[in-house]
């Protein structure tokens, strides 16, 4: 597992910081590749800080970038400042919040790993987990100790598909627009 | 709504004074005499709202130093996302300012002008440039309030 200093980094200079250089200042839209339904935006910011929107509200963190990979994106692990998601008494379940089924053992969690600025997850037993690892099977958990993100080198108003997306979900693939502006 | 401004303070007055004499947001507070304490609970928590009628929800996040964020959820759009939405969930920042009684006071933003959010095109409560009814609460509260002829419950809920 990655393990996070804490603390904002900022920028390193170089090629990372040209390839996102178009990310500042917009924002990354995430949509369900098979869906195609709205499901994160993105901010960036060049002091190594962002804040992550989703249906449960905004969620303050920090990033890490990796070394620029052979396809020539880069690697940036997200970190959320907060293990925790602020939603009211009684509000209704997020979609997609109902985990798959795990075959004969009932219902999956998804288990999420991280090294070398690179994440994967993989449906698995909740019974086999222990009780930190079940911490991480929520996305706040999942968030809180960094996912990984390959991003490419995009102009404001792209729109692509990302086969890298480290959860299951939407086969594990996103549909990605660099909107102008932060919304 | 009361547009009653006496006594008044303004924490924008305060932010300025704080980016000019570098001091901290405490030193701040202390300067505008009932504005620390009417925000308060307010700084580091989450103020959510859910529109009764719609089922939007918002998240607004109030800084010491003037700043707020808001975050919203205006639930399925009916279409898949396109560079120009409609985008289910939508973020603003900006800053805010403070004026009225230190009981009920009213809460009036300024975004950062750049998109037009579908927020505001829906007319949900924080989404415009727009002073807003607000007043003093605890952590866990729940209120109720009408904005545009529309209901809305607020929590004051821990944490970000």
């Amino acid at each position: 597992m990655l393990v996070c200093g804490g603390s904002a980094l900022p920028l390193p200079p170089g090629r990372a910081a040209r390839i996102l250089a178009h990310y500042f200042g917009n924002t990354l839209v995430c949509a369900g590749a098979l869906t195609g339904d709205d499901l994160c935006h993105l901010w960036l910011d060049r002091d190594g800080t962002f804040i992550d929107i989703d249906p449960t509200g905004g969620h303050a963190g920090h990033y890490r970038v990796g070394p620029v990979r052979a396809d020539g994106k880069v690697p940036v692990c997200l970190y959320w400042d907060t293990a925790n998601i602020v939603m009211p008494p009684g509000a209704p379940p997020l979609p997609g919040a109902t985990p798959a089924a795990f075959p004969g053992k009932g219902v999956a969690a998804v288990l999420c790993r991280t090294s070398h600025f690179l994440t994967s997850c993989s449906r698995v037993d909740p019974a086999s987990l222990s009780a930190t690892e079940r911490r991480m099977t929520s996305m706040a958990g999942r968030f809180h100790d960094g996912m990984c993100y390959p991003l490419a080198d995009k102009r404001v108003g792209d729109v692509w598909f990302e086969n890298d997306d480290p959860l299951p979900a939407q086969a594990g693939k996103d549909k990605l627009l660099l909107v102008a502006g932060r919304i | 709504m009361s547009r009653q401004r006496s006594p008044a303070w303004r924490i924008a007055a305060c932010s300025a004074a704080v980016v000019a004499a570098g001091l901290s947001a405490g030193a701040c507070a202390a300067a505008v005499p009932g504005a620390a304490g009417v925000l308060a609970n307010y700084y580091g928590n989450s103020l959510v709202c859910r529109n009764e009628k719609t089922q939007a929800t918002c998240h607004v996040w109030l800084d010491a130093d003037g700043r707020y964020y808001a975050f919203y959820d205006l639930g399925p759009r009916g279409k898949p996302a396109g560079i120009h939405g409609p985008f289910a969930i939508e973020g603003r920042e900006g800053r805010y300012t403070l004026s009225g009684r230190s009981d009920a006071f009213e809460l009036c933003l300024h975004p950062r002008p750049a998109v037009k959010l579908g927020a505001e095109r829906a007319r949900e409560i924080f989404s415009q440039a727009a002073c807003y009814p607000l007043s003093r609460h605890r952590v866990g509260d729940q209120w109720e309030v009408e904005w545009q002829g529309v209901r809305y419950t607020l929590w004051l809920l821990a944490g970000r």
